[in-house]
């Protein structure tokens, strides 16, 4: 059936009745919250706080919905979405920039046995992260909107809680409260991966579940050994002691399992196709957009900062795995024959271009790494919301299943050409300031490493155009004429889906001061402090 | 001979005399003819006082043969509480498999004095003799289901090796009351030191009589066969509250008591520990049968829970007992999810989550838990424990045992893989009563809840 059809036919007085509900509350909450936003600072409103909690109230309040009662769901998930949007614009509005420091500080004690804290606060370089989180989550839910037809209830949950759990890494200000949220979010999305995926889901879920699963242990020793020597949790502590540079070395390797995997960097990278390829539409929309930039943040948050001495000791090493992973991943990508698993695999080469940003250690390069995670969560969030569009019609992925889409979906065409030429790095879109940063950073660190980077930007060119090439403009397979037919081109719906994206692709290219303003402060206070440290022994 | 004059102040073993009167009247009521449902919820509600009255009843008694400190309330509110849960748990069952009731309650409380009693042991013999009052009771729970075979089998099984155990363990005791004259500890560890060859015999031979009855790596033969073959209800009872009893004992005996031989004991616990957490992961990776699976779960998790005595401090000590109450909850849980679902072949946990959202999600919380993934209880409870290996200088240690709690998340989630994300293969049917509702919703609130606000635990 024609879908149109189909949502008129869904949209009878009830559904009207969900509808200007859910806008009313958008309107109240949303109203309010602005008008604290302004005053946010002097008022002390526990606004980070309430961006965690919130998700988590509303993941339950969908739990006891009656499962019947589909379209309430559905609009009650997009009503807590977009509120929580709207309750991260203060973090955006107040934010001072011209500071280093923490902000919208929240402390509480939680474990006074441990002297372990509730405690939060963000800089810039978090900033950023919740909004994006906040600003996917809500297209993961509309996205889904047609594409979950089971268990509906508890996808929106999982969605929310994980959330929740992802907004409540980049705020926590104590690295035990930091380990319980990112240990926490595997759970939701091992459901998400598991449950809702593909046809090889489950092998997926347990080897991302596994993998991430063995880093993060590492981890955990490596924070009970800091705790035990500082005596103390709180991060902006741990970050001020000076450790020994054997014990230093250690550790650094104890966060680096943690976190390469999450990134991931070669070697460590294969969970990362699997998950992508069998999760469904939302569950790679979320790998890809925040939660593979959880490791490149842990290594800003911790790598760097605490261990600085074993940080400028592995600078070589770490830049050159991640220019194996840029140039590898994309290699990979020319060989590919499924539409997400290629995007996932573009992936492992993007994120080595933030890895290899971040450990430059200046302030390019870094600059770079952290918008070019921000550029790559919402280029690649946008192709899997692409991907997404065209499975739910055709239910392939095979890319020599699909061709001349262009012809019958002009619309998706020109969104999926913007977003590929975001992939690319063009000038004018947001992939292009990120790329060129972080290989000006790297040509100040290590000449090499910027030339062998630099040629993986051609190879990616090549994949991305050549699959957009075979997609879009080669033959039209009459089978997927015939597929496409009661479905037209992009919907309303989707419109709105992919439309921010575009949006935010072309605000970062041409006037990306709107974000790199946010992080210039806190990278020099890391470069500055890394450098001083560092150069200490 | 000299008998000294000891003060007997049975004030401070009131609640076990009361408890003894109490199982007593149970047993006598079969003759009787009283409703299940009376006598399970009156000794529920009497368990219960007794969680209200145990702390007020810290102490000595019988001169230091009995001792009631903190520690021991502690553990005996863990064990009493665990007694509750296992009776709301039997009672369902019970109820399908028609067993006989009275005994089977007074069994339990009987076996629940002898842990309590244990804990408080601080003498030779009165702790030889509860030891055995709780093992005795637990060798015919076994095989209460007295037409089936796996019962009657894992029962032989459990006396046999279980008489074998005593025996070392007593044998032990013999040696070490040969070598010092005496069977108090406190005296006992001021004589030990002229004795040394005889006393280190028999401290090995009481410490592989305790290790049989945790089930660690190489003394665990009986336990996947017994936990098996035991009627459900009692492998959740013995998997976890004898644990509770014995551990607390052996830490209270070699934290306290034998500390100037820890460097002995602890490296002998090291290898079973590590032997331990090794076999008990690797075998639980290929079990078909969910009871087998959970029994090789729970022997890995005695090689967790021993790293905290190794540590040899009185924090290390106090991370296990807390460790103990969760597990408690977690695998009391779990056992009381398979008789729910009443089914023990892992395959058939297919699809659960389609037919008994609840339960499922229940059995997921059980299942995290058990793995160590915050935000639940069992992730803070590890961590205390290894925390305090890593205080103690076992980073190494810890290492192992973290990339074990790894190895386990596969057989864990395995089970949430099966709920969540296969096809059922045929619809299950559930038992379902009030009392199995009760002890799964308190085991699954208990451990998020301490899971999110660990202050009440630590």
């Amino acid at each position: 059936m024609h879908e149109d059809a189909v949502i008129k036919n869904d949209i009878n007085t009830e559904l009207r009745k969900h509808l200007l509900i859910s806008l009313l509350l958008i309107g109240l909450f949303g109203g309010a919250i602005l008008m604290f936003g302004a005053a946010v600072n002097n008022l002390h409103f526990p606004v980070l706080s309430t961006l965690i909690f919130f998700p988590i109230t509303g993941a339950a309040f969908i739990a006891v919905l009656p499962r019947q009662k589909e379209e309430l769901i559905k609009f009650s998930a997009l009503a807590i979405s977009i509120i929580e949007f709207v309750l991260s614009i203060p973090l955006y509005i107040s934010f001072n920039k011209a500071t280093y420091e923490m902000q919208f500080r929240e402390e509480y004690l939680w474990i006074p046995q441990w002297g372990i804290k509730f405690s939060l606060g963000v800089d810039g370089i978090s900033v950023l992260f919740i909004l994006l989180s906040s600003l996917l989550t809500i297209l993961c839910v509309t996205v889904s909107w047609r594409e979950i037809d089971k268990k509906i209830k508890e996808f929106y949950s999982a969605v929310l809680l994980t959330h929740s759990a992802m907004i409540g890494v980049f705020m926590s200000l104590d690295i035990f409260l930091f380990y319980i949220f990112w240990e926490a979010m595997l759970i939701p999305m091992y459901l998400i991966i598991g449950v809702w995926g593909g046809p090889r889901r489950i092998y997926s879920a347990i080897k991302f579940f596994l993998y991430t699963f063995v880093g993060s242990v590492l981890m955990l020793v490596g924070i009970m050994v800091l705790y035990l020597h500082t005596g103390t949790s709180d991060i902006l502590t741990l970050m001020k002691t000076s450790y020994p540079y054997k014990m230093q070395l250690w550790l650094f390797w104890a966060f680096f399992a943690a976190f390469a995997v999450k990134v991931p960097m070669w070697p460590v990278h294969t969970w990362l196709p699997d998950a992508h390829t069998e999760a469904p539409t939302a569950g790679s929309v979320i790998l890809a957009g925040i939660l593979i930039k959880m490791g490149a943040y842990g290594f800003l948050r911790f790598n760097l900062p605490i261990f600085p001495e074993a940080t400028l000791a592995m600078k070589p090493f770490m830049m050159i795995l991640s220019v194996i992973a840029i140039i590898y991943g994309a290699l990979i990508c020319l060989v590919q024959k499924d539409l997400k698993r290629l995007i996932a695999y573009s992936s492992v080469s993007h994120m080595g271009f933030v890895t290899l940003g971040i450990f430059t250690l200046n302030q390019q390069g870094i600059q770079g790494g952290i918008l070019q995670m921000i550029n790559h969560g919402i280029v690649t969030g946008a192709l899997f919301l692409c991907v997404g569009i065209v499975y739910q019609r055709t239910h392939t992925r095979q890319i020599a299943y699909y061709g001349g889409v262009a012809t019958v979906m002009p619309a998706y065409s020109a969104f999926f050409m913007a977003f590929t030429l975001a992939s690319i790095g063009l000038p004018g879109t947001n992939g292009f300031i990120g790329e060129f940063l972080i290989l000006l950073g790297a040509f100040k660190a290590w000449k090499l490493m910027c030339v062998l980077a630099a040629t993986a930007l051609i190879i990616g060119a090549a994949y991305m155009l050549w699959l957009y090439q075979r997609v879009f403009f080669e033959k039209t397979n009459p089978e997927f004429l015939h597929h496409i037919q009661g479905y037209g081109d992009l919907n309303a719906r989707e419109m709105f889906t992919l439309f921010p994206l575009l949006v935010a692709v072309l605000w970062i290219g041409f006037y990306p001061n709107a974000f790199l303003s946010f992080i210039d402060q806190s990278v020099k206070e890391l470069i500055n402090h890394v450098m001083t440290q560092g150069a200490m022994r | 001979m000299n008998i000294p004059q000891i003060s007997l102040n049975f004030t401070a073993l009131l609640p076990e005399i009361v408890l003894t009167a109490f199982a007593s009247v149970i047993l006598l009521t079969g003759l009787l003819k009283i409703r299940n449902e009376i006598l399970v919820w009156s000794s529920v509600i009497f368990l219960l006082i007794l969680v209200l009255i145990v702390p007020g009843f810290e102490g000595k008694a019988f001169g230091e043969m009995f001792l009631n400190d903190f520690l021991a309330v502690y553990l005996k509110l863990i064990i009493i509480i665990g007694t509750v849960l296992s009776l709301l748990v039997f009672n369902s069952y019970l109820k399908e498999k028609l067993i006989l009731l009275n005994e089977s309650i007074a069994l339990i409380l009987f076996s629940a004095l002898g842990m309590m009693l244990l804990v408080s042991a601080r003498e030779l013999i009165s702790f030889f003799v509860s030891f055995e009052l709780m093992s005795l009771s637990i060798y015919v729970l076994v095989g209460i289901r007295r037409y089936d075979k796996r019962s009657n089998e894992a029962a032989v099984k459990y006396f046999m090796l279980g008489g074998v155990s005593s025996a070392i363990m007593l044998f032990g005791i013999a040696s070490l009351y040969g070598a010092t004259n005496t069977t108090d500890f406190s005296v006992l560890i001021k004589a030990l030191s002229n004795h040394v060859v005889l006393a280190y015999t028999g401290l090995g031979l009481f410490i592989i009589g305790l290790c049989f009855k945790i089930a660690l790596v190489p003394f665990h033969m009986w336990a996947p066969d017994v936990y098996e073959g035991a009627p459900t209800p009692v492998t959740a009872f013995i998997s976890t509250l004898p644990k509770v009893a014995v551990l607390g004992a052996f830490g209270r005996i070699l934290i306290e008591i034998f500390k100037d031989y820890y460097i002995d004991w602890s490296s002998f616990l090291i290898v079973l520990s590590i032997a331990t957490m090794v076999m008990g992961n690797l075998f639980a990776l290929v079990q078909r049968n969910i009871k087998r699976m959970l029994a090789y779960s729970s022997i890995a998790h005695a090689g967790y829970i021993i790293i905290g005595l190794i540590v040899g401090t009185q924090t290390g000590f106090n991370a296990v007992v807390v460790y103990l109450l969760i597990y408690t909850f977690m695998n009391i849980g779990a056992f009381a999810m398979v008789i729910a679902f009443n089914e023990e072949d892992i395959e058939s946990y297919k699809g659960l989550h389609r037919f008994h959202p609840a339960l499922a999600l229940a059995m997921l919380i059980f299942m995290f838990s058990l793995t160590g993934v915050p935000p639940t209880a069992g992730f803070i409870v590890k961590f205390n424990i290894l925390l305090q290996a890593v205080r103690g200088g076992f980073t190494w240690l810890v290492v192992i045992a973290v990339l074990f709690t790894v190895v386990s998340a596969y057989y864990y989630l395995r089970i949430v893989m099966y709920m969540y994300m296969k096809e059922p293969v045929k619809s299950p049917v559930p038992i379902y009563s009030k009392d199995l509702e009760i002890a799964i919703v308190i085991c699954a609130t208990g451990i998020i809840l301490f899971g999110i606000l660990p202050v009440f635990l630590i």
